[in-house]
Parts: C-alpha cells; structure tokens; sequence
C-alpha cells in the first residue's frame, strides 16, 4: 500500500517535471523565435565579377538606392563588391540582386551567400547569453 | 606579427588625426578640446537623450547613436573589404534570433562594446571577453586567429567611417586608442 502511494508521487513529480520543461522549452523557442518586423534590417552583398570604371560605383549605388525597401548602399570598386541593406518585410536580397543584373551593365554580378560553415565561424562580437544559447541548442534538437 | 607595418598604420592614424586636430585648431579662434575630466563617451555625446532615428518613437544616448552610426557605417565597409570579410560572414546572415539579422547583431554588440569601453554607465558588453571572442578554441564563431595585418586593417576601416561620419580628428585619435588598447587581446599569431 505504501509502495504504492510512493510510486504515485514519484509519477506525479516525474510527470509535472516533463511539463514544465516542455513549457520552458515551448516558452523559450517563442520568445527567440525569428520575427521580422519593420525595424529588421538585413545585410545582402554583390560581387560584380567585372570592373567598375570610374563613376560607375555612384551609378550602382543610385541603381540599388531606387530598389524599394533599399537603407544603405556602399560600392568598393577596388573589391568589385556592393553591399546594401534592405527591409526583408519589402524587399527580398534576390529579388534586388536579379533585377540588378537584368537592368545594369553587371550581367554577371552575384549575390554572395555565404555557408553555413562560414557563417557559423564569422562573428566574433557575437554575445553569448544564456537565453540565445538555450534556444540554439532547443533548434538543434527540435 | 609585422612590427614595422604595425607601427605605420598606427603613426598613420594618429599622425592623420595629429595634422587634422592642427588644421582644426588653426581653422577656429578657440580650441575645441573639451575638459579633460570628460570621459570619451561623454565626448562622443554622452548620456543625453535624443530621438532615434532608426526607431521612430524612441530615445537614444547621444553618445550611443553616434557610436552607432559610425560601428553601422564601419560595417558596411569592413563587408566590402577582402581582406578582412572573411571573418564577418555572419553580416550576411539573415534574421536568426529575436528579431535581428546579423548585421543588426553585430552593429548592436560592436556598438555596446566601443560604448562600454569609452566609459558608457547605461551600456553593458555582454559578449566574452576580446581574448576569448578571438580564439577559435574558445569561441567556434571565428573561423581563425587574427593576425597584426588584419586587426590594422579592421583600424583603418573603422577610422574610415569616423572620418566620413564627422568624427573631429582628436576624438578619432582617442578612439583609435581604445581599439588599439584591446590589440594584445585580439591579435593572437
């Protein structure tokens, strides 16, 4: 009889703990889930593959300035690269970078798009809070 | 790592912001320096609230938003520069926590770092620290070591922004002492 009401607590507490973790869990992934809104500001580069002659780079950057949802645009002739921000709530990076080749002498500009090995070695300001670590490992597993 | 080339790029700078602070002082009656119990951040703005300009609405330290546009500025630089973009990938990086991108990412930790760093009571760097955020073995987010060569560069870039931005030459001076005071901490072959 006692084992038995001892068993029952043990499920009881086993059980109420798996809840609350998965509540964390649930909690935590919706609070740092990723959310776009009209502040999010996101960074795009082109690689022109060619030449920029001189007065070239203040035509690009007007070209890429027109583009809806555009912020900021910087063009490094010596690189032969252009790198612009952009509203992603306005405006898609390939959607700018295919209209830019379509409608400039850059026929054979790209859009750079680094790995996902690159990416996850490229950053070393990145803060390391406790929160954003939880949440990665949770994406990890889910 | 490369003395000599070392001590150009930093007799460059300073001697740059040493012949623009003289070009300044003869260009005005009276000497803009200002007291010397100020702290850079104070210099750079200080503490008093203005109106955001990325964030319509709200308010944002003086010094802050300039530190700000100057980090933004530097960062758009620094994506189009090859020698050193190979260690800010994640700029291009599209949102991946909270609602930042990378580039927001690292203009918001870069600018709360120079913020922190330049004597800012209201901004707390919560990243690791330069030795640790610098070594691939202890951070996975860099890719490799950081040698003289690069870190100069990542100088002269920032200093590049400054400059368009505005900076006064002897405030350049001072925050290109700051960077170079974590040089030892981040250059690591």
């Amino acid at each position: 009889m006692k084992e038995r009401k001892w068993k029952k607590i043990a499920l009881w507490a086993t059980g109420t703990f798996v809840a609350l973790t998965a509540v964390l869990a649930i909690h935590i992934w919706w609070v740092m889930k990723p959310r776009i809104d009209a502040h999010t500001e996101v960074m795009a580069r082109i690689d022109l593959h060619q030449p920029v002659r001189p007065g070239d780079a203040e035509a690009i950057q007007a070209w890429l300035y027109e583009a809806k949802g555009v912020r900021h645009v910087l063009v490094n002739p010596t690189s032969r690269i252009a790198v612009f921000s952009f509203s992603p709530l306005e405006n898609d990076a390939n959607r700018i970078v295919a209209g830019f080749t379509t409608h400039t002498a850059y026929r054979h500009a790209t859009r750079y798009l680094p790995g996902a090995a690159a990416l996850s070695g490229g950053c070393p300001a990145a803060a390391t809070n406790l929160t954003y670590r939880v949440y990665a490992f949770l994406k990890r597993i889910l | 790592m490369n003395l000599r080339k070392k001590m150009t790029v930093t007799a460059l700078i300073l001697g740059t912001g040493a012949i623009l602070s003289g070009m300044q002082a003869c260009s005005k009656k009276t000497s803009s320096n200002p007291p010397a119990t100020l702290t850079l951040y104070d210099s750079l703005g200080g503490s008093a609230m203005v109106s955001d300009p990325a964030n319509p609405g709200q308010m944002v330290e003086k010094g802050y938003l300039g530190i700000r546009t100057i980090v933004d500025s530097a960062v758009f630089i620094i994506a189009a520069d090859t020698q050193i973009n190979g260690y800010f990938q994640v700029l291009l990086g599209e949102v991946t926590s909270g609602n930042t991108s990378g580039y927001q990412k690292l203009s918001t930790n870069f600018s709360t770092f120079v913020a922190a760093a330049t004597g800012a009571k209201d901004y707390t760097y919560k990243g690791l620290s330069m030795p640790a955020a610098h070594d691939p073995g202890q951070n996975p987010r860099i890719s490799m070591k950081v040698d003289s060569s690069d870190f100069n560069r990542f100088v002269i870039d920032v200093a590049a922004s400054a400059t368009k931005n505005g900076l006064p030459a002897y405030l350049l001076a001072r925050v290109g002492a700051v960077l170079g005071s974590v040089e030892g901490q981040v250059v690591q072959r």
